[in-house]
């Protein structure tokens, strides 16, 4: 009894924890219809500068949380909001988490250069000499009651805010209907800034209060908040009161998990997955929402070359390989090779997300699975390949059938949650020994493959076939289809197709070309571990993609080129300098002023000469006539 | 047939089950929050007619569009199609049984050309009935019936508005279907354009087809329809043939109302 | 409702192959685990600390290295003709390494070197190379490693070089990623006489290249199984399949009923969980009993529950032995903060400045075992020369904020042995000279730094000392000043 008083008592506040974390979160997205993957990032930030201000610097506390919480943060979220968020407004949902993915991967690249993380810091708690709050047998700190007092109070004063106020109610009201908000005079773009400005307030606050307790570490804090994704999502992202019961209710369950969970076993392997399990649950379970009608920024889709086109391309690719094969150095050959593989990996999200308009943010978990097929059972051979791919389709076809009813966000944190469920409970154990797994490179009777060369040579000959194969299903009845869904789900189904069935199938291949490239990734680096696999991987990959292009092969390959080379760029830079996390950050932020990347330009150009050439391009640049028109099916059905 | 008079129409005395009833809502109501967008609507169409849906703005039509189609859920009533009751069916399901619509605000596939469109349809129906047809021969056969021919390699959002509609009026015929629920078909269309129209939804009404339209245009819908419901704040104030429709003086209230 | 229940199957059904799964996995893992204990060697690892995040690793710690029980006899190690002799000892009384350590270098030979006797070799100069993570997501974890290891060489290159020889250090980033290790270590191969110093949780991956060219010596703490096997591997600090008993009979010992009542957390990743099985073994095998165990992972901030748990389970004495310093530190405040009275007793790797930083006053009377001298505390500089060496040129390379951790230690001695092997070949001596003479170096403790321990057998030593924290300081506890205790023996899990 002592001991469920005393796992009551911690659930509720670490619940309270996740309350806090989560309250901002929400705060920003009813606002502005953006789910902040920076969130944790944010309140890293204002830990570390309270830590700078308050402890290097040695300002009286009460001065470091006025600048921090009062000044430094909201100018931050306003200035975000401006820079990053406003031009965003209409587009569509996997542009609108890459551009915070950067931001977030920006951040921890700013706080790595600017607090060396090898140093250990510590943020004194706060009242900390005070007498702990006994509860039983359980001593509760005095900053442990103050994150549940400040829980409260933010959580009973945002409610107040935003029923009482009148730019509380604004607040709500620019989510459920901007024009109704502008009729009242309140500008919308002034409340959404607003609201970032609050909402980046309420992250410092919570990292600030948080970071005596977790330590002040830059990845802990800002990968705390993902625990809070699933109080959010108990209040679907708008109530904060059942926020603050999902918040109490994860909360409870994590510890008396931690307490009761039998020693040994599945349960136990099971334990760390239980927030993201829960979110997982929590959203397969959200009510279907009515079918998506247009979408609103259709991104330029591109000609599609036909057969004999892609061939030739094809072929001279190759025939380039093979030069480079015969005169890259091996560690290049290494770069390149994982280029190509990377880029298949990408080609798996052309269909998807390119195609058929759906976001994944599990694709590396395909490819793990892919890996782990390979060196588990394929040993190189062809048939590990088949086990490869129909294991990582056999998971695509899982999630696919417990999510084809979401989309949009809810599809991209449902597959978030399943990627993290992963990593915690399948990857980190079951990588082999030491946490790594070896696994061989893919053997073709009578070709050698195993130097670098080769193996350069047959991640490229594959690319090439992949790639030609995915533009033949684009030209295709199939590729019409993926068309047809991502441009007008209402209408598909209007029209006899069974959408779920269609999102299902694609989802299958998709993760299928994954698992292939996940069995080629494994035998290029011959040893795969829990890191390669990692969810915010994931979330790298599908900026990789915008960064080339989201519906072209010459983006997939440019974006897995550029994502392959940042590490040997770093390499030519002092360490600390996080080159590859600025750079990435810095990408994100450009894409969100041109979502067509990379790829996109590329088309456009071959566009224009065709049209100097004298011959008119075959595919107009979209979004002349019927664009005003869209623009208002959005703000209706959004 | 007979055209009923418009005193039994207002009733529903129509058996669903009639074969010659191809589309019967029945006594559908529709809230969003508190407002009451459908109220006990009754609707019928049938087979060899055009049937209008007319209204001010807001007064429930595309909402009873999408209940019949399975896009929204009805708070309260049924929707029978071709005599079996769709209520409790997936869109997809609903559309194999043989119905077609058009959206008041486009739904073409935007980024795939006009004949694609169609033949996209073409080839969903193909599937999904696999009565062996040739997509591509239906979609030629389509594209050249509804006008579209000369623009057919075009990218559909690059089209006038007017002509996105024929696409999806000719991506909807693609499906073959008994029933087609049009949506402002002829808003965005010229003169000779909407008198193609006009032609054409006869057409494909003596062909047996049963078309439930809706449309501002009220020289195109007197002209084309063979009997008109007329919706008013989500209810049917009067069901009849368009010269009972157009004397009714619950009806010029309505429209008068609306449109000062 | 129906559309719950249909989903609440299918989540069965996803259990049920999880759980297939699952069990399938485990069986791999405990065939590969008879098979190391089977003697093929590779059996330790790198209990690879938390991992969040991009990549994780926040810490990084390098499992726990043990050591074997041969407890025997250390050649000269250092020097400039292996002169000194360490003493032939088994059973108590410390190995305190080769005396003649003072110098590094050789000077050069009457009739010149050789000149360009094999790679990266010229009259006066060879190329060394080292594979660390420092750059990617956890910038400088590592940058120890190189820092030790250009320490070493700075000194041998200020007492003339070896044979006439400069010492150069050619560094690849691993910027902990398998990918860049691999592509930086087949980068150096073909440019350097030998990797020394290195340090990555990723060592396999370049252990690849190395397979492929196996002249090439390579001298690092490997951590990942390839590396381990690799006969061209010699490891300062070798890990094995098991754990040493010196300590856990001691704490048998000293606390008694108490031994039967341990609580314990260990890393819920990689080789964190086999890595304990082991340990539970020796416990047991010497007599204790482990009451509740509790994995973590990498969203476990904070071990108030598991205290609480373990309260319950009537835990009377915590021992750890996988956890880094930040994680050890998060517990002992838990613990502390719910006023239990157990002795507290950790792992070698929670021997870190950053441990009594965040621990602050709950750090006092903390107790730890590790196998190495303390290369960052002040009172083992005065005592041992080795540290002090350690220490001012670590300090003279990187200056006097230079990160003087383990990875240091290990990059420090790792130089010392190729060093020592290089004078023992000679001034004309190729790669497979080199090879030769390490291969015959069965025992080697950098002069006292490390606990000796048989690089070419690849066993780890039994030797150890005690800690415990005393005024935010670590302070040795009934082990002589100077020098390891090597009581006990070393326990090889079956």
């Amino acid at each position: 009894m002592t001991t469920f008083l005393a796992l009551t008592t911690l659930g509720i506040v670490v619940g309270c924890i996740y309350g806090l974390t989560a309250t901002g979160l929400v705060v920003t997205y009813t606002t502005s219809g953006i789910f902040n993957f920076a969130h944790g990032a944010i309140g890293m930030m204002g830990a570390f500068t309270y830590w700078q201000l308050s402890v290097a610097w040695g300002w009286p506390v009460w001065l470091s949380l006025v600048a921090v919480l009062l000044v430094g943060a909201p100018v931050f979220g306003a200035v975000v909001e401006r820079v990053l968020i406003r031009p965003l407004h209409g587009s569509s949902v996997d542009l609108t988490i890459v551009i915070t993915l950067g931001l977030l991967l920006f951040l921890i690249g700013l706080a790595n250069v600017l607090w060396k993380p090898t140093e250990a810091r510590v943020l004194p708690a706060f009242f900390a000499g005070a007498t702990p709050l006994q509860i039983g047998s359980l001593s509760v700190s005095i900053n442990q009651v103050l994150v549940v007092v400040v829980a409260i109070v933010v959580a009973v004063g945002l409610r107040v805010m935003f029923s009482r106020t009148r730019v509380g109610i604004a607040m709500r009201g620019v989510v459920d209907d901007p024009d109704l908000a502008a009729m009242t005079g309140v500008s919308p773009a002034r409340i959404q800034q607003l609201s970032w400005a609050l909402g980046s307030s309420l992250a410092a606050l919570a990292g600030i209060l948080l970071a005596p307790l977790v330590t002040l570490n830059i990845l802990t804090l800002t990968l705390l908040v993902i625990n809070g994704y699933a109080a959010a999502l108990f209040g679907r992202l708008k109530s904060l009161p059942r926020t603050a019961v999902g918040a109490i209710i994860l909360g409870l369950l994590v510890n008396y998990a931690k307490g009761y969970t039998p020693a040994g076993g599945l349960l136990e392997q099971l334990q760390p997955a239980i927030p993201m399990i829960f979110l997982f649950f929590l959203l397969i379970w959200i009510p279907a929402a009515r079918l998506r009608t247009s979408s609103a920024a259709g991104t330029a889709a591109p000609t599609v070359p036909g057969l004999r086109q892609s061939v030739l391309v094809g072929a001279a690719l190759v025939l380039l390989a093979v030069v480079l094969s015969q005169t890259l150095s091996a560690p290049n050959l290494l770069i390149g090779g994982r280029a190509f593989i990377l880029a298949i990996t990408l080609l798996s999200l052309v269909l998807l997300t390119g195609y058929s308009g759906q976001v994944s943010l599990c694709h590396l978990t395909f490819v793990g699975l892919g890996s782990y097929a390979m060196g588990t059972w394929g040993g190189g051979s062809l048939v590990g390949v088949v086990f490869a791919v129909l294991l990582s389709v056999l998971a695509g076809c899982l999630v696919a059938a417990f999510t084809s009813r979401l989309r949009g966000l809810y599809l991209a944190l449902a597959t978030f949650a399943f990627a993290k469920a992963m990593d915690e409970a399948f990857f980190l154990r079951e990588l082999g020994e030491g946490g790594t797994l070896t696994v061989q490179r893919l053997q073709i009777p009578g070709v050698a493959t195993e130097s670098d060369a080769a193996y350069f040579l047959l991640s490229a000959v594959i690319f090439t076939a992949a790639a030609i194969g995915v533009l033949a299903i684009r030209r295709g009845r199939f590729g019409r289809q993926l068309t047809a869904l991502s441009d007008s789900p209402a209408a598909c189904a209007t029209l006899g197709v069974n959408t779920n069935v269609t999102k299902l199938v694609v989802f299958a291949c998709s993760a299928g070309l994954a698992g292939l490239s996940g069995a080629l990734f494994g035998g290029l680096q011959g040893t795969v571990s829990a890191l390669d696999f990692n969810v915010l991987g994931s979330l790298s990959l599908l900026l990789a993609l915008r960064i080339g292009g989201v519906n072209t092969i010459t983006g997939a390959l440019f974006g897995a080129t550029c994502f392959a080379l940042f590490p040997t760029l770093q390499s030519h830079v002092p360490a600390n300098l996080q080159l590859a996390y600025l750079l990435t950050g810095l990408a994100a932020v450009s894409i969100g002023r041109d979502p067509d990347g990379f790829g996109g330009q590329v088309s456009k150009l071959g566009a224009r000469l065709r049209a100097v050439r004298g011959t008119p391009p075959s595919a107009p640049s979209p979004s002349t006539a019927s664009r005003p028109e869209l623009e208002e099916a959005r703000l209706v059905h959004s | 047939m007979s055209t009923p008079s418009a005193a039994t129409l207002q009733s529903p005395v129509f058996d669903p089950r009639d074969p010659d009833v191809v589309l019967s809502v029945q006594n559908v109501s529709v809230k969003f929050g508190g407002v009451q967008a459908v109220n006990n609507a009754n609707i019928t169409a049938l087979k060899g007619q055009v049937t209008g849906l007319i209204g001010p703005n807001g007064a429930g039509k595309t909402t009873t569009f999408n209940v019949i189609t399975g896009l929204e859920q009805p708070t309260e009533g049924q929707v029978w199609i071709a005599g079996t009751d769709v209520s409790r069916l997936a869109p997809y399901r609903r559309a194999r049984l043989g119905m077609a619509r058009t959206f008041q605000r486009l739904e073409v596939f935007g980024t795939l050309t006009a004949h694609d469109n169609v033949l996209a349809a073409a080839e969903f129906r193909r599937a999904w009935s696999k009565d062996g047809s040739d997509p591509r021969a239906v979609a030629h056969e389509i594209l050249d019936r509804v006008g579209l021919r000369g623009v057919a390699h075009e990218r559909v959002d690059a089209l006038p508005t007017g002509l996105a509609r024929l696409v999806e009026l000719g991506r909807g015929l693609a499906t073959r279907p008994q029933l087609l629920l049009l949506d402002e078909p002829g808003s965005g269309l010229d003169e000779t354009e909407s008198v193609a129209l006009g032609d054409l939804l006869i057409e494909l009404a003596a062909e047996g087809m049963a078309v439930l339209v809706v449309e501002h245009d009220v020289d195109l819908v007197m002209r084309v329809c063979d009997r008109i419901h007329v919706l008013d704040f989500g209810q049917v104030i009067c069901v009849g043939v368009p010269r009972e429709v157009q004397a009714d003086p619950a009806v010029q209230a309505a429209y008068l109302g609306a449109e000062t | 409702m129906r559309i719950s229940r249909k989903h609440a199957a299918v989540a069965v059904a996803v259990l049920l192959t999880l759980t297939a799964c699952g069990s399938r996995a485990d069986s791999t893992l405990r065939q590969q685990a008879a098979r190391a204990a089977l003697g093929t060697g590779n059996g330790g690892g790198t209990g690879s600390g938390t991992t969040t995040g991009v990549v994780g690793g926040t810490s990084g710690a390098v499992g726990t290295s043990g050591t074997t029980g041969t407890g025997g006899s250390t050649t000269g190690t250092g020097g400039t003709s292996g002169t000194a002799t360490g003493g032939s000892t088994t059973g108590t009384g410390g190995t305190t390494g080769g005396t003649g350590g003072a110098t590094g270098g050789a000077p050069a030979p009457v009739g010149g070197n050789g000149g360009a006797t094999d790679v990266g070799v010229t009259a006066d100069s060879i190329t060394l190379g080292n594979v660390a993570d420092m750059g990617g997501p956890v910038p400088g974890l590592f940058e120890g490693a190189v820092i030790g290891t250009q320490a070493y060489i700075a000194k041998v290159n200020s007492e003339g070089g070896v044979y006439g020889r400069k010492l150069k250090l050619k560094v690849g980033d691993g910027q902990l990623d398998c990918s860049r290790n691999r592509a930086e270590t087949a980068d150096l191969a073909p440019k350097v006489f030998a990797f020394v110093g290195s340090f990555s949780l990723f060592d396999d991956c370049g252990a690849d290249v190395l397979k492929a060219n196996p002249g090439i010596p390579d001298l690092h703490g490997a951590l990942g199984p390839k590396s381990q096997a690799l006969a061209s591997n010699f490891s300062v600090a070798p890990l094995g399949k098991g754990w040493r008993t010196g300590p856990l009979n001691y704490y048998k010992t000293k606390y008694g009923a108490k031994f039967q009542k341990i609580g314990a957390i260990y890393a819920n990743v990689g080789t964190g969980p086999s890595l304990w099985r082991n340990t539970v073994s020796a416990i047991e095998s010497t007599g204790g009993k482990v009451v509740s165990e509790h994995p973590y992972g990498a969203t476990d901030t904070d071990f108030t529950s598991t205290v609480v748990r373990m309260r319950n389970d009537g835990v009377q004495m915590i021992y750890i032995n996988t956890t880094d310093g930040a994680t050890t530190a998060r517990f002992v405040n838990a613990a502390r903060s719910q006023n239990v009275d157990w002795p507290i007793i950790f792992g070698a790797t929670a021997y870190d400045q950053n441990f009594l930083k965040q621990a602050g006053a709950n750090a006092e009377g903390v107790y730890n075992d590790q196998q190495f001298a303390q290369f960052f505390n002040t009172d083992d500089a005065g005592k041992i020369k080795a540290v002090a060496e350690f220490q001012k040129w670590t300090t003279a390379a990187a200056g006097p904020k230079a990160t003087k951790d383990l990875f240091a230690a290990y990059g420090w001695a790792s130089a010392q042995l190729f060093v020592q092997a290089l004078t023992k070949a000679g001034p004309k001596a190729t790669r497979a000279d080199v090879m030769k003479v390490l291969k015959t170096v069965t025992s080697f403790d950098a002069d006292g730094l490390l606990a000796p321990a048989n690089p070419a057998g690849k066993k780890p030593g039994t030797c150890w000392i005690l800690n415990v924290v005393k005024n935010g300081k670590f302070v040795r506890v009934d082990t002589p000043t100077d020098k390891f205790r090597c009581d006990g023996s070393y326990h090889y899990a079956s």
